[in-house]
């Protein structure tokens, strides 16, 4: 898949498996990378952007099986945004598929 | 391996701000850390699971729209003379007096500091409270504080002197060597406290406690001592009536040790010596007559006061009556806060002074020498004989008149003001000594018959107006 295709929607990615339940980087790294591939270093600025622009809050979750973890979680900025980023997917998704379907006639 | 990982990493992110690079090297030391707890992995399988630190370092910068070439080149740049003529005179005109004064700066309110916290430990201020729990909790918040503004100023230190590095190896077009920028991350207080969330909730918690002990301990303390003036009463008034009657034929030598107190001393129709006035509870004053020697010693409560509240001031005032017939020797006055008055006295010698007072000399005969002195007064003498004068204020007015006036003229006199004028009328003595310097001085003698061999007349910024006869 093209890269610049992928890096359009990351944010929309990130902000909704946090918003279904909060986990941490690595984590919402796999979850992405399972369905398509990324590299892992542009995860970790865009989830640090996020945080400083109040979208995510973070805390640390202590594990009995080994060091913290620092979760990140959706504030109600970021769901909002992520209403705002889910309304614009739909609408572009809609219109690609138009021109692509119109295309294929 | 995941060290040199890390290091690498940080320095091919060096252009980015230092939080920024923080949290993203805050990502991949969770990830080393998660990999080797939860999925068993050693370090080098992780760093071969990782993107090289360049990659990665590439991919963050472009996110952060921070990318430049130049950070990956292995070479060197090129050094401009620009930045480094910009460092040399950064070096030259800044950080060579900024150190040292910075130093000195610090150096002196380390001592300071110190000096205070040691002084509240000392015997007099623990003698002084009367709440030795108050005390106690005070020098603990004292210290506490004390021992986290040290750690600032280090934290402080460390930032200034890394700060002067970066300027220097980016001038020659290089970032901070690894090994010295992690050896500066090392030593920082800071970042240590901002690693540990329990740390840096304990440092939090140190200052809260400080700031509280510091609070509740000093005004428990000092609210008792009544070193917060605010909290206290005004002292009493203690009224003095001491009379006492001499041996016939005791001379009479007075000697008055004052502090705050006034004093006035004259005659009066008795032959009792009576001394009358009021005086602060707080600074009671001990009198003795022996064999002649009239003695008033006033004595302070040394205390510290922070804040004075008291708006009233108790005026404290004494005043000596001597019997008319009894012949004085020697007259010694010392006050402080207060004026002195002698009034209708004949006496050998008169020494008088205070610092914060007017002193009046009043119908006085002395066959040697007055000497007074005052620094923010006025001296007035008025029918006043003596042989010789000796008499200095730095800010009061000097006004002498009648001096002499009957019988012998006197030998040598002397007047000396800073910021006063100086006035004479019908002064009577032989050598004149008369020296201000921003005021004026004028001297006036009536009789035109009498003439001052000597006069000595000196203002700096004044002006002078001498209209005596002289030869």
């Amino acid at each position: 898949m093209d890269i610049q295709l992928k890096k359009g929607v990351l944010n929309l990615c990130v902000l909704s498996i946090v918003s279904k339940t909060p986990s941490y980087g690595y984590d919402i790294y796999q979850n992405i990378n399972k369905n398509f591939k990324i590299s892992e270093s542009t995860i970790y600025p865009i989830l640090r952007k996020m945080v400083t622009e109040n979208h995510l809050d973070t805390y640390l979750e202590e594990s009995p099986e080994g060091p913290p973890r620092k979760y990140f979680e959706i504030t109600q900025l970021g769901k909002k945004h992520l209403k705002y980023l889910l309304e614009e997917w739909h609408v572009f998704n809609d219109h690609v598929n138009y021109i692509i379907g119109g295309h294929n006639e | 391996m995941k060290k040199k990982f890390l290091e690498a990493l940080s320095y091919y992110l060096r252009n980015l701000e230092q939080s920024q690079r923080d949290d993203i090297l805050a990502f991949y030391e969770e990830r080393f850390a998660l990999g080797i707890s939860y999925e068993g992995k050693s370090e080098s399988e992780i760093v071969n699971e990782l993107e090289s630190p360049q990659q990665i370092a590439k991919n963050v910068l472009k996110e952060f729209n921070q990318y430049d070439d130049q950070l990956f080149k292995k070479t060197p740049n090129q050094i401009e003379t620009g930045p480094v003529i910009g460092v040399v005179l950064l070096d030259v005109f800044f950080i060579s007096w900024f150190v040292p004064m910075m130093f000195t700066i610090l150096a002196s309110l380390i001592a300071g500091w110190g000096a205070l916290t040691l002084s509240l430990f000392s015997s007099r201020f623990m003698e002084s409270t009367t709440s030795v729990f108050g005390s106690y909790m005070f020098m603990i918040g004292v210290v506490i504080l004390w021992l986290l503004m040290l750690a600032g100023l280090y934290e402080g230190i460390r930032q200034f002197v890394y700060w002067v590095v970066t300027v220097h190896t980016k001038a020659f077009g290089r970032g901070v060597p690894i090994q010295l920028e992690s050896f500066f991350n090392k030593i920082s207080v800071k970042r240590l406290i901002n690693k540990s969330t329990q740390l840096r909730f304990y440092s939090r918690m140190l200052f809260v406690i400080g700031l509280a002990a510091l609070i509740i301990g000093g005004f428990v303390t000092f609210a008792q001592t009544g070193m917060l003036g605010g909290f206290t009463e005004s002292p009493e008034v203690v009224e003095v009536d001491y009379r006492v009657t001499p041996s016939s034929g005791d001379h009479l030598r007075i000697n008055a040790e004052l502090i705050n107190a006034g004093i006035v001393v004259k005659t009066h129709d008795s032959s009792d010596i009576l001394i009358v006035g009021e005086i602060s509870e707080n600074e009671p004053v001990e009198i003795i007559y022996d064999q002649g020697t009239l003695s008033l010693v006033q004595e302070s409560q040394i205390r510290i006061v922070i804040f004075q509240f008291n708006f009233r001031s108790l005026s404290q005032k004494l005043t000596v009556y001597i019997p008319q017939d009894m012949i004085v020797t020697e007259t010694e006055i010392q006050t402080t806060n207060a004026s002195i008055s002698v009034e209708n006295i004949n006496l050998a010698q008169l020494k008088a002074s205070t610092t914060n007072g007017s002193i009046t000399i009043n119908n006085v005969l002395s066959n040697t020498l007055i000497t007074l002195k005052t620094t923010n007064g006025r001296l007035n003498l008025n029918a006043v004989s003596a042989v010789n004068y000796d008499i200095i204020t730095t800010n009061g007015k000097i006004v002498l008149r009648n001096l002499n006036d009957a019988g012998e003229p006197g030998s040598h006199l002397s007047a000396k003001s800073t910021n006063g004028n100086v006035e004479l009328e019908n002064v009577y003595v032989h050598q004149v000594t008369l020296k201000t310097t921003n005021g004026d001085i004028d001297y006036y003698n009536q009789d035109r018959n009498f003439f001052v061999s000597k006069i000595d007349a000196n203002t700096t910024n004044g002006r002078t107006n001498i209209d005596v006869p002289r030869n």
